[in-house]
């Protein structure tokens, strides 16, 4: 335990100066790219005159070093500067953004382990079924579909075709409106208030972006858990277990226990492949996600939100990798860290 | 002058001229015909008193949020939002029938100021020198939030504009207002203009500067502070305005919602406009296709052709005046030659892109004038595609092997990269070795402003104001003084004319200057002009009583449902 506890505080610890570099390469770099908003922003009306106070009032006149200062001066007080794109802090764009990202996320991972693990152990445990071929054709095709279109179809066939899907117009229907809010995500919020039309509605919106990430994503966990199992259930200790007259059930819970720590890995990575890469899927289903927010600022060069998304992804990542290395810690304290 | 009619709009102000004027231009523009739009409509353009009582809601998806609602900021959303909430300023232009049921057109058509009506005036008059202007506000304006527009709102808000230096700006620029101080307030509803030259299109600029205002001054000082003596803070994202819609909620990139002004007059059929943030247009149009939205904004055409089968869509159609364009930026030394853009003009595959992105909607355009604009006349015009006239002008121009031509456009415009795709193959079979480039919004603003590109596809250009003068001026004038001005064309006569027509009232005389300026942006070929693809617009079925204006926006206040 002392070994976790001190573990933990290394980690903890490192996050910072990770965090440091991570803010230095992202602001340098995003100035390295082409674009300058001021000329958008001011519009094909405005005079030379008028496009200088423009850049002015971004802060883009002054030294590049004079203007990553001032940055880290705002950031220390919490200020990641204002989107041009929205007029509103970027800390407020993040906060109705990153709940409605971290419902799909979670969602397509908590939905990938509750079907992918149990379908690869029962893939593992009986091999050679229909389950199997099932199993294997699926995790092909979706490995080489994008979700862009697996998106697309799943709104021509259950919106447009069916009716059955509500219209793709973001987490609520027209003219529902937003619960009060406690975390943001629309359907924890309604159901916590007790707002039944608005959990209603986010609910039936959350079906197809979510259906669209977990049949593109869940065969990384499937495919990890049933590939682990399999090596598990061929090892020397479960061959010795089934010698000993161990019941099948016992067998495959020693197994899955020794097979847990890549799926654990692989969920981590998805999850942290997620929190950005859902961008399309929020992009088609009008999410208003933040990896929509992310695309637009890089399409707009909009920095100070590029800054800031840069910087949360990385402390979520860092926190998903670390609750990653607990978890392997709690299956299996042998693993060294 | 004297008033015209206020609202609601008087039949009898629909002169037999306009009226044929515009009808002619229409049937002569004949892909213009709006399709499938049989709903009634008043014959007029006004709004039945029982359909202003209907308070109908109306659901739409956009491509984007506004970024903000104020003049610091210029994208098509944020020009909607103004149009809806600011309306415009004292001017507008006068509403005939377009010829198609329905569907109604600002009188750009017409000569001189005889389009231009009251919109908050009731009441204007211009010295003969077109130099002082004296204006008188109808009592009873009111904005949302019920404080009535008096001479003191309209000051503020010019001073205001001095002071942000943005777009009401430019219009105080090519007004010739020179500073607030020269708005004298005759008393609290009339104010006059002394401006420091004469201003021939000062009416028609007062009919299209819905932009920073007018404003509530009463409700926007509320919001002032001692930092912020203008509301800079707050008017980004509320409105005070005293149009026809007041925003109530706006989640950027999410949502926004507009109800109407119970104030406005005439009272908008249309009480809520509920608007969600849609990014892709193919569940744009899947989503007006299957009757989830009643509008989907900015759809290419691609898609609006799909949706013209669905007999609950209807496409809403206009002529317009946008100028899409092939752009070659003088600063190039390959670009500046006359004879290279005129061979270019010669191997654009202007029917191609016709048929093939606009699917032979709109029209080819052949004058710096949109056809819809008084005095257009498309006989200057020369050019079509002919490769081999444009390889005998290269040859003449010292490239007999062509160059090297590097095609910019913003890739988030489908259309324009559908084009610069088609015109790419053309330039490559008469020797004109294209690279497409297809750049980020952002990147290409920014290096098209620069004059950085070597010849860009454009479509970001419909003048507001039906004036030659003004379209030359604003896009084409003086390079050191025109920001627009992206392609670098600096003909001294060019810029020496559309000066002067900036500032000498109508007569013989400016309208030669008019026909020269169209002679020399044919001769000269600054832009290679592609087509007017004119206003289009996807609603669901049953909405009627559309408004056409050069704002390219659709004016939600007329709209009802039949």
């Amino acid at each position: 335990m002392r070994r976790f506890v001190l573990f933990f505080c290394k980690r903890l610890l490192f996050i910072v100066p990770q965090l440091f570099a991570v803010s230095v390469i992202v602001f340098f770099l995003i100035r390295l790219l082409p674009g300058d908003p001021s000329y958008m922003l001011a519009g094909p009306y405005a005079s030379p005159d008028r496009i200088a106070e423009v850049r002015k009032s971004l802060g883009l006149d002054e030294p590049i070093l004079v203007q990553y200062i001032h940055y880290l001066e705002r950031i220390a007080v919490g200020d990641f500067g204002t989107s041009w794109r929205t007029s509103q802090p970027v800390l407020t764009d993040i906060e109705q953004r990153l709940p409605a990202t971290l419902e799909l996320v979670v969602g397509a991972v908590v939905l990938s382990v509750v079907i992918g693990i149990p379908v690869g152990v029962a893939v593992a445990a009986k091999r050679g079924g229909a389950l199997e071929r099932g199993v294997f054709f699926y995790g092909m095709l979706a490995g080489s579909l994008p979700d862009f279109w697996v998106g697309l179809l799943l709104i021509l066939i259950f919106f447009f075709f069916l009716g059955w899907a509500p219209a793709p117009v973001g987490q609520l229907g027209f003219a529902v409106f937003a619960p009060d809010r406690i975390t943001g995500a629309y359907v924890v919020d309604s159901f916590l208030t007790g707002d039944w039309p608005a959990f209603a509605s986010a609910l039936g919106h959350l079906v197809l972006p979510l259906a669209t990430l977990v049949i593109v994503y869940m065969p990384l966990v499937l495919k990890t858990a049933r590939s682990a199992m399999e090596e598990m259930l061929d090892s020397g200790f479960v061959l010795q277990a089934r010698a000993n007259g161990l019941s099948r059930r016992m067998q495959l819970r020693y197994a899955l226990r020794n097979a847990l720590p890549p799926v654990v890995t692989v969920i981590g990575i998805e999850f942290w492949f997620l929190l950005g890469g859902a961008v399309l899927v929020e992009t088609i289903f009008a999410w208003g996600g933040l990896g929509q927010y992310a695309v637009e600022s890089v399409v707009n060069s909009d920095y100070a939100p590029l800054q800031a998304i840069v910087l949360i992804t990385a402390i979520f990542t860092s926190l998903v990798f670390l609750a990653v290395d607990i978890l392997y810690y709690l299956i299996d304290p042998r693993i060294g860290v | 002058m004297s008033a015209d009619a206020p609202f609601p709009l008087d039949p009898r102000d629909f002169g037999r001229r306009a009226f044929l004027r515009y009808a002619a231009g229409s049937a002569g523009l004949a892909s213009f015909v709006a399709s499938a739009n049989e709903a009634l409509a008043a014959p007029d353009g006004s709004v039945p008193p029982d359909k202003s009582a209907a308070g109908y809601t109306l659901t739409a998806a956009y491509a984007a949020s506004p970024p903000a609602v104020d003049e610091v900021a210029f994208t098509m959303e944020v020009e909607n939002m103004m149009a809806l909430t600011y309306a415009g300023d004292l001017m507008q232009y006068r509403s005939i029938p377009s010829g198609t049921p329905g569907i109604f057109v600002a009188d750009m058509a017409a000569p001189g100021n005889e389009g231009v009506i009251g919109r908050w005036a009731d009441n204007w008059e211009g010295t003969p020198d077109y130099k002082t202007w004296t204006f008188h506000i109808r009592p009873g304006i009111r904005s949302w939030a019920g404080n009535e527009m008096t001479t003191a709102d309209m000051v503020w808000t010019w001073e205001r504009a001095f002071e942000m230096k943005a777009v009401r700006y430019f219009f105080a620029r090519a007004m010739f207002l020179k500073k607030p101080a020269d708005i004298e307030v005759i008393d609290r509803y009339t104010l006059r203009f002394h401006l420091s030259k004469p201003s021939p299109v000062i009416l028609k600029l007062m009919a299209m500067s819905y932009y920073g205002g007018p404003f509530d001054s009463t409700l926007a000082k509320q919001h002032a502070t001692a930092s912020d003596p203008w509301a800079k803070a707050w008017l980004r994202n509320h409105d005070a305005g005293f149009g026809p819609y007041h925003i109530v909620r706006n989640i950027p990139g999410q949502e926004l919602e507009l109800v109407r002004n119970e104030h406005y007059q005439p009272l908008a059929p249309i009480k809520r406009i509920l608007i969600r943030i849609v990014p892709d247009p193919a569940t744009r149009t899947a989503l007006l296709d299957r009757g989830a939205v009643d509008y989907a904004m900015r759809l290419p055409e691609r898609d609006l052709e799909a949706l013209s089968k669905n007999p609950n869509v209807q496409i809403v159609r206009a002529a317009a005046n946008f100028i899409p364009y092939v752009g070659p930026v003088e600063t190039n030394p390959i670009m500046a030659k006359t004879a290279i853009r005129q061979a270019m003009a010669y191997a654009t595959p202007y029917e191609d892109i016709h048929q093939k992105v606009y699917y032979g909607h709109g029209t080819l355009i052949k004058s710096i004038t949109p056809a819809i604009f008084p005095n257009y006349t498309p006989k200057f015009w020369a050019y079509k595609y002919d490769p081999p006239t444009a390889k005998k002008l290269l040859a003449e121009a010292g490239y007999p092997n062509g160059f090297d031509l590097k095609l910019s456009f913003d890739n988030s415009i489908e259309e324009m990269s559908e084009a610069a795709v088609l015109i790419k193959a053309a330039y490559d079979g008469v020797g004109i070795r294209t690279t497409l480039d297809p750049l980020p919004a952002a990147v290409y603003s920014e290096r098209k402003l620069r004059r950085e590109l070597m010849c860009q596809v454009d479509n970001f250009q419909w003048p507001w104001v039906a004036d030659t003068g003004y379209t030359g001026w604003v896009y084409l004038g003086p390079p050191a003084t025109t920001v627009n001005n992206s392609v670098d064309f600096n003909n001294p006569e060019f810029n020496h004319l559309v000066t002067t027509m900036m500032q000498i009232p109508p007569s013989p005389e400016r309208l030669k200057m008019d026909l020269r300026v169209q002679q020399i942006a044919a001769e000269q070929v600054p832009w290679i002009f592609l087509v007017n693809p004119g206003w289009r617009e996807a609603f669901r079925k049953g909405w009627t009583n559309f408004h056409w204006y050069p704002d390219n926006n659709v004016h939600f206040e007329w709209l009802y449902k039949s």
